[in-house]
């Protein structure tokens, strides 16, 4: 999996974060992490979640049961690394929450929560195209990237969400190449 | 139970299952021994009928997972990780970076094979006598185009008749349809190159066929199919030749060894050893064949010495172990196409299309390679499962983009063949034994020059058709897998006309030891450039009939 040997600790969100003195064996060591210590975040996973993928006229992030996936995801299939990328992006974003809202991610209206995740998105450097293949190459994933694709992935291939939010057939019977649709179709949950 | 039978076949999966299938059929008492365990058709299918949330990881691989099968895992996915091996229990030697996935079941990989079925033509049957390329093969098309025939019938095979002589058509079941982006490609790469693109000729049924399917367009083929809707040997020719009541099949039975007797000159039968108990055994049998996968069924032939064959069965060539090949599929293209958006499809295909060879097709063409690949690809709408697409923003704006469909894109790689080199070989070491205390497989095999030139050639004309149809946003890509990844390994024991120089005659006999046929991916002598399965299949069928002849003849 060369996409994980490649994995580096994103630079964006070091140059913000300080380690907790309670994680530092962890660290030191470069053991997995006591699944407890996300499990104490789920509220904040699932908040984030939500942020990313709202309820609408469709279950959201919280109804399809996204932050039950993610902690399972973060525990048995993170390497060590992805943990502690995920571990200092949660901890970096808890404390922009305090220092520039002056309450817990998990307190603040939708708005704000939207205009953290703005930050951290501008501060991962998103950039778009060529530079940001490069950045990625360079200095491998951050806790966003990882977040959002576990989110979506999540999201997507939950019952609430396969089945409510995109279409999903378990059993087509028959493919069709062409048809025509409407612009109140969804996409296939699967392929 | 007797340890005395007519035929003993080695290996369970496509053209082992094949060969149990026909010599059954034929009135012999077969014992097919299988190294893996029972994998019962629709029974033993446990992730068949799971949908996407049922799977407490989703899609995801678990650090476990990737500790015990991190060669597999790079060929195989989360819903059918459990018919591929357990890496630290089946070791073996990379030379040179080799990924050899296996499947050690009942089955094997026909259970999760691509189900591409492609037939060969002379352009792949006379290339290596023209080119002065290692040995040539002892057939041509006449002498497999029968058993093409046979045994498209059987397994049945959907696909579209182009009329191209260097990719005969076979006898199709009515073809998948293409999507609208497919057919759009399809129009302007006939118009622009006269090249054509056409759907996969697939072993999926669109219609049902000898008690099977149809394919219900569920695309999990590689779970196993609870409609039998694709050929695998535990859907097709494992329960035929069960009902013939002529077969007994022996899982957890690992062959170690195949005995000859030097003073009647022929094989006698087979030394086994259980798998779960580690208890050794011995079958015997008139005839005897190899169908243990290429570089497995090696591997064997190189363990079974004697007086006669110091150096492996069969083996007075020096060939046997030398010759690897597999298919390389690392390179390609891929872009975005702004259109057709009322335009979707419905249910899901489980094949893309092919745009058939286009390169070397005479003997005037100057490339800087030798042979030619085929394009294998798919049309699609972007979604989810599309990363890169995915990447910016949240909040509803992002959900309204992850749920509706997006821009059509096109995926494609090509298919290449890759020459015999005698230097990409395998070898047994025999100081470093399994847990069965067999020696460990040694790997050493690159793809060289002429393989590397092709995927630059890939590289630039896929990216060329895709720009000349008007995509955007075009990406090219060599991935450089290692050699195995295509899973289409090949060669190793050798068919020719000269027992000299290649170990199998034309009818994948052993040259030195007549009754052991080796009719699996081993007995290649060149690669050509499409999915061989549909060419082993045809190529074992046809020893059968050869073999049950002999038989009869008191030749054997």
């Amino acid at each position: 999996m060369n996409r994980r040997k490649a994995l580096k600790i994103g630079v964006g969100l070091t140059s913000i974060a300080t380690l907790g003195a309670t994680i530092k064996p962890w660290f030191t060591k470069n053991l997995p992490l006591d699944s407890r210590v996300f499990s104490d975040m789920k509220d904040l996973l699932a908040e984030l979640a939500e942020t990313i993928i709202p309820e609408t006229d469709t279950p959201g992030a919280k109804l399809a049961g996204v932050a039950d996936y993610l902690l399972l995801v973060i525990n048995d299939c993170f390497t060590i690394k992805e943990q502690r990328i995920f571990y200092q992006g949660l901890t970096v974003v808890e404390k922009m929450a305090v220092e520039k809202f002056g309450q817990s991610f998990v307190c603040c209206d939708a708005k704000i929560r939207e205009e953290l995740l703005t930050i951290l998105e501008n501060d991962d450097g998103h950039y778009q195209g060529l530079l940001y293949k490069i950045k990625r190459k360079l200095w491998g994933r951050s806790f966003l990237d990882l977040l959002k694709e576990h989110v979506v992935e999540g999201y997507c291939t939950s019952e609430a969400g396969a089945t409510k939010g995109l279409a999903y057939q378990a059993i087509p019977m028959k493919y069709e190449g062409c048809i025509t649709i409407g612009p109140d179709q969804k996409a296939w949950a699967t392929r | 139970m007797s340890n005395v039978f007519d035929a003993i076949v080695i290996g369970s999966g496509i053209s082992g299952g094949w060969a149990a299938m026909e010599l059954c059929k034929q009135g012999l008492r077969t014992i097919l021994l299988e190294r893996g365990r029972q994998v019962v058709h629709i029974k033993d299918y446990p992730t068949a009928n799971l949908h996407p949330w049922e799977f407490k990881y989703r899609n995801n691989f678990t650090q476990k997972d990737l500790k015990q099968q991190p060669i597999q895992l790079e060929d195989c996915d989360y819903d059918n990780k459990h018919f591929f091996v357990n890496d630290l229990t089946h070791p073996y030697i990379q030379e040179k970076p080799f990924n050899w996935i296996r499947g050690y079941q009942v089955g094997g990989r026909s259970l999760t094979w691509g189900r591409q079925c492609y037939r060969w033509s002379d352009l792949d049957f006379e290339a290596n006598l023209k080119e002065g390329v290692a040995v040539d093969w002892p057939i041509r098309y006449k002498d497999i185009a029968p058993w093409y025939d046979y045994v498209e019938r059987f397994i049945g095979v959907s696909g579209q008749k182009e009329g191209l002589p260097y990719l005969p058509d076979g006898d199709f079941l009515p073809p998948m349809e293409l999507n609208c982006i497919e057919q759009y490609l399809a129009e302007t790469i006939k118009k622009k190159d006269n090249r054509f693109l056409t759907i996969a000729r697939i072993a999926n049924l669109t219609r049902g066929w000898k008690d099977r399917g149809p394919c219900l367009s569920r695309n999990l083929c590689s779970r196993g199919c609870p409609f039998g809707g694709y050929f695998s040997s535990n859907s097709a020719t494992i329960p035929v030749a069960m009902a013939t009541n002529k077969l007994t099949l022996m899982p957890y039975s690992l062959v170690y060894e195949i005995v000859y007797d030097d003073a009647h000159q022929r094989a006698t039968g087979v030394r086994v050893i259980d798998m779960l108990t580690k208890e050794h055994q011995e079958f015997f049998a008139k005839i005897i064949f190899v169908n243990a996968s290429t570089i497995a069924s090696t591997a064997l032939l190189l363990n079974s010495c004697s007086n006669r064959f110091p150096n492996g069965l069969g083996n007075d060539s020096g060939q046997l172990g030398h010759n690897l090949m597999d298919h390389h599929s690392s390179a390609g293209a891929m872009g975005i196409y702004q259109g057709y958006a009322n335009q979707y499809y419905k249910g899901r295909r489980p094949c893309g299309f092919l745009i058939p060879r286009y390169r070397n097709l005479t003997a005037d063409e100057q490339w800087d390679f030798k042979r030619g690949y085929n394009i294998q690809g798919m049309g699609s709408r972007l979604s989810w499962q599309d990363k890169p697409y995915n990447e910016m923003g949240f909040g509803k704006d992002f959900k309204t983009k992850l749920t509706t469909p997006g821009p059509w894109q096109i995926w494609m790689a090509g298919f290449g063949e890759c020459l015999p080199y005698y230097d990409n070989q395998i070898g047994l070491d025999k100081n470093k034994l399994d847990q069965w205390g067999q020696p460990l497989i040694r790997i050493n095999f690159e793809f060289k020059t002429n393989e590397e030139r092709m995927m630059e050639d890939i590289e630039q004309s896929a990216k060329n058709m895709l720009s000349d149809a008007g995509f955007q946003e075009i990406t090219s890509f060599n991935y450089h897998r290692p050699g195995g990844a295509t899973i289409h390994e090949m060669g190793t024991a050798r068919m020719g006309t000269d027992e000299k120089n290649s170990v199998l005659n034309g009818f994948n006999q052993m040259h030195a030891v007549k009754n052991v046929f080796v009719t699996d991916g081993s007995c290649m002598t060149s690669s050509a450039c499409q999915n061989p399965s549909l060419t082993y299949m045809a190529l074992t069928a046809r020893a059968c009939a050869y073999a049950v002849q002999c038989l009869k003849d008191k030749r054997l």
